[in-house]
């Protein structure tokens, strides 16, 4: 099974795991919304993930492969955590805008 | 009893001060803080009385008295006996030999000091030898002994004073705490075996006359006058010190009997140190016992409360610069300008404090200047090197103890009862209002005055025929106009002494009945002290504006005290004599050659005439014809205003001392404020204008951090291409 694509070669992997990061990248720097701004964060993370599973599919072994489970999971857990804390953010200002936690301005 | 329990008779009050402490801790236990005090000087005394003198071997006091005694064994003095309570400092050195022979020879010839040994190292032998050696051991001997009487005695009857003077006050267990304190040291000054101890217990009984002065302390006066005799003891301790540390180079050892034997024994050669050492100890005692510079401090500490007065700044601790002179007495012949520098300072110091008290307002500075003046009169004794002298200076102490500690207590009654009025111009007549205070202060006056008969007379007839004897020349002296000068001095300081004591007395007692109440209503009136001249009574009333005579609590032992001042002479002489001249203090001197009683009978005549006269001329001026004494005071102006003002010497010290060190801590004051903090400030300034620098950075938008990792993340990986390419 290993190398058998000729239509679908590594390259392409990567490249959609470049898309995805750099998309991700231009919404957090370009976005103030907190809730988009998580979400293109999240954006930049499967970007790499996609990365990840294209090399362990291409060296052949399932460790990255099981690596991207734990990732997953430990991501799932963390973006409940930072929209709870995106919820609690929102009642101290009742905005979203991040310009408005700018307090430790130097 | 066992003479082993000497060792009890500091702890017991050491003790009582713990107690005391505690006692602090609930109001409802405070007033017990007396009773444990007076208790535990009363067993102390107890202790002193009947274990003390067991010490010594009586054998020989009788060849000691008449200078008779020569020492047959070294490492015995035979007079004294050493007591220890326990090993303090100990310091302990090889001493090495170059062959066996001396190294046990020199084992042989200091017994206790060690085995003689070869040394493992080298071929030589050596001696393991304490060189150090400061113990708690106490060290008695017939001087110790009289010592104890003075301060166990006279201690527990102004405790027992204190405990009805001080009644109400706010910090009555911690005035007990400190009487205690200074119980403790006082005896332990007085015991001493070694002069590293005798200096612990000099600077603890500093401390609690520190401690007492500054009794009131929400009284500014107080607070600095409790300062000034701390600072001006430092400056005579200094020397003090610096004496002892001489004495430990020049002798080996700091035991005063070891250094009084090494002192006394024919073999040792003067060398400068000897020279020096005297002058050293004597600073210490100048500080202490008040003479020419060091006694601008006593007049001030008058601000502690009366019976603080009495007790430290009158009986006792002040006479310990005498005794420390007389203990080491040896020490200080073997300089022969020593003594005759203690008798000299002493004399000038008697007479000059006496012109000063008799141009005094206030009752406790009379009495202090007196004091002065007395411990002139006790120098001048134990300075002049003769037997009749130093029993005197003595004798005197302890005379003085008595009537001075009645003076101040019956001064502290009126003290008492006119609510802190101390000016002898606003009270007249009080003779009606307080009788028993009345005549125990005319008893206390008599003797101080040496009045034939009382006790002082014959202790300050003593102290003038050991100045007249060492003036004319008896008992293998030189005759010396310099001490007939001072004889001279003497006499004429016992005419102002006598006049000065009963110008107050006369002044305070008779004439018509007038009195105007101090500005103590009660214990809240602290604000009423402030800025008042003169005020340094006491915290003191009981709400009604009338003179009164005080509690028979407080003039119980006032009896006792006056029957001493009067009758001591009587009782004493003979015992006192015994004393010290079975004590070490009178070793060296000079046997008595000459029967000079003939002298002793002319000078008691003499001094019998000129107290009487200086008593007469007070009566008239101060009872019978006071507008005379007003018109000559008015004539003689600025003599007054001089006098009064203690020669302006306190304002001297003031300007060319105070004042100078005081420019000079500003000085300093504005060189650590500019140059050090400057410094300082400037260390701190760095960093901060580097981070003034940076600052702008932190812009507190989110988007500009993720650019800001954007662009690290690119150079990181342009870094990291670069590297594997240029390979």
């Amino acid at each position: 099974m290993t190398g058998e694509m000729p239509s679908l070669v590594l390259s392409h992997f990567l490249l959609t795991g470049a898309v995805l990061f750099a998309l991700g990248l231009i919404g957090f720097v370009t976005r103030r919304n907190l809730i988009i701004m998580f979400l293109c964060t999240e954006l930049m993370f499967q970007g790499v993930v996609v990365t990840l599973v294209a090399f362990a599919f291409y060296h052949g072994n399932l460790e990255g492969q099981s690596f991207v489970i734990f990732v997953l999971t430990i991501a799932a857990a963390e973006a409940a955590l930072a929209l709870a804390l995106v919820v609690l953010l929102f009642r101290r200002r009742r905005t979203l805008d991040a310009a408005a936690w700018a307090d430790l301005r130097g | 009893m066992d003479l082993n329990t000497v060792k009890w008779i500091p702890w017991l009050p050491a003790f009582s001060a713990v107690v005391c402490c505690v006692l602090c801790m609930r109001p409802a236990w405070r007033r017990w803080a007396a009773p444990v005090t007076v208790v535990a000087i009363l067993a102390s005394f107890a202790i002193a009385m009947l274990a003390a003198p067991q010490a010594g071997n009586p054998d020989i006091r009788d060849d000691y008295r008449t200078g008779a005694y020569e020492q047959q064994v070294e490492g015995e003095d035979g007079i004294g006996q050493t007591v220890t309570a326990f090993r303090w400092i100990h310091f302990r050195d090889y001493r090495n030999f170059d062959s066996e022979q001396e190294a046990r020879a020199y084992a042989e010839a200091h017994p206790g000091r060690g085995e003689a040994e070869p040394d493992p190292q080298t071929d030589d032998w050596r001696v393991l030898e304490t060189t150090f050696r400061a113990d708690f051991a106490y060290y008695i001997d017939p001087l110790t002994l009289l010592m104890l009487f003075v301060v166990c005695g006279i201690g527990a009857l102004v405790a027992i004073y204190g405990a009805g003077y001080m009644s109400g006050e706010k910090g009555y267990a911690r005035f007990f705490g400190a009487v205690s304190l200074f119980i403790f040291a006082m005896t332990t000054v007085v015991m001493a075996d070694n002069l590293v101890l005798l200096y612990l217990g000099w600077e603890m009984v500093g401390l609690a006359s520190y401690l007492l002065i500054g009794y009131y302390y929400h009284r500014p006066s107080a607070v600095a006058a409790a300062k000034k005799a701390f600072i001006v003891n430092r400056i005579g301790d200094l020397g003090f010190a610096l004496g002892i540390f001489m004495t430990f180079w020049r002798y080996e050892t700091v035991i005063i009997a070891e250094v009084l034997q090494m002192a006394t024994s024919g073999e040792h050669v003067t060398d400068w140190r000897d020279y020096a050492i005297p002058f050293l100890l004597l600073m210490g005692a100048l500080g202490k016992s008040a003479q020419i510079p060091l006694y601008m401090w006593l007049p001030d500490a008058m601000e502690g409360p009366t019976p603080v007065s009495a007790l430290i700044h009158a009986a006792t601790m002040v006479t310990s610069g005498v005794y420390m002179i007389a203990r080491l007495t040896p020490v200080f012949e073997l300089s022969p300008y020593a003594l005759p520098t203690v008798a000299t300072i002493g004399g000038i110091t008697a007479a000059f404090a006496a012109t000063i008290a008799t141009c005094q307002y206030d009752i406790k500075r009379i009495y202090a200047f007196s004091t002065v003046s007395q411990l002139g009169y006790m120098f001048m004794g134990v300075g002049m090197g003769l037997r009749y002298a130093i029993f005197g200076g003595l004798f005197h102490l302890l005379t003085h103890a008595f009537f001075k500690a009645l003076l101040f207590l019956t001064s502290g009654n009126v003290m008492h009862g006119l609510h802190g009025q101390l000016d002898i111009r606003k009270m007249s007549g009080l003779r009606k209002v307080m009788p028993y205070t009345c005549w125990l202060m005319f008893a206390g006056c008599l003797s101080l005055a040496a009045f034939p008969f009382t006790a002082a007379f014959f202790s300050k007839d003593a102290i003038l025929a050991g100045v007249f004897e060492r003036a004319l020349g008896y008992h293998g002296t030189e005759p010396s106009n310099w001490f007939f000068f001072l004889g001279g001095l003497a006499l004429a300081t016992a005419f102002l002494t006598a006049y000065y004591c009963f110008r107050a007395w006369f002044r305070v007692f008779m004439g018509p009945t007038e009195y105007e109440m101090g500005t103590d209503h009660g214990h809240d009136e602290d604000a009423a002290h402030g800025g008042h001249e003169d005020a340094h009574g006491d915290d003191h009333g009981h709400g009604h504006g009338e003179a009164h005579e005080a509690s028979w609590l407080m003039l119980s032992p006032l009896f006792i005290l006056a029957a001493g001042a009067l009758f001591a002479g009587f009782i004493g002489y003979g015992i006192v004599q015994e004393l010290v001249w079975s004590s070490t203090a009178a070793i060296t001197m000079p046997a008595l050659v000459e029967d000079t009683s003939q002298l002793h009978l002319t000078l008691m005549v003499l001094s019998g005439i000129v107290a009487i006269s200086g008593i007469s001329t007070a009566a008239w001026f101060h009872w019978l014809r006071r507008d005379a004494a007003s018109r000559i005071g008015e004539k003689a102006a600025p003599l007054v205003r001089l006098l009064h003002n203690k020669y302006y010497i306190d304002d001297l010290c003031w300007a060319c001392i105070v004042m100078p060190l005081h420019s000079l801590g500003k000085l300093f004051f504005l060189i650590d404020r500019l140059v050090i903090d400057g410094l300082v400030a400037l260390v701190g300034l760095v960093p901060r204008l580097m981070g003034r620098s940076v600052r702008p950075s932190q812009a507190g938008v989110l988007q500009g951090y993720g650019v800001a990792m954007l662009a690290g993340l690119a150079v990181v990986v342009a870094v990291v291409m670069m590297a594997v390419y240029l390979t």
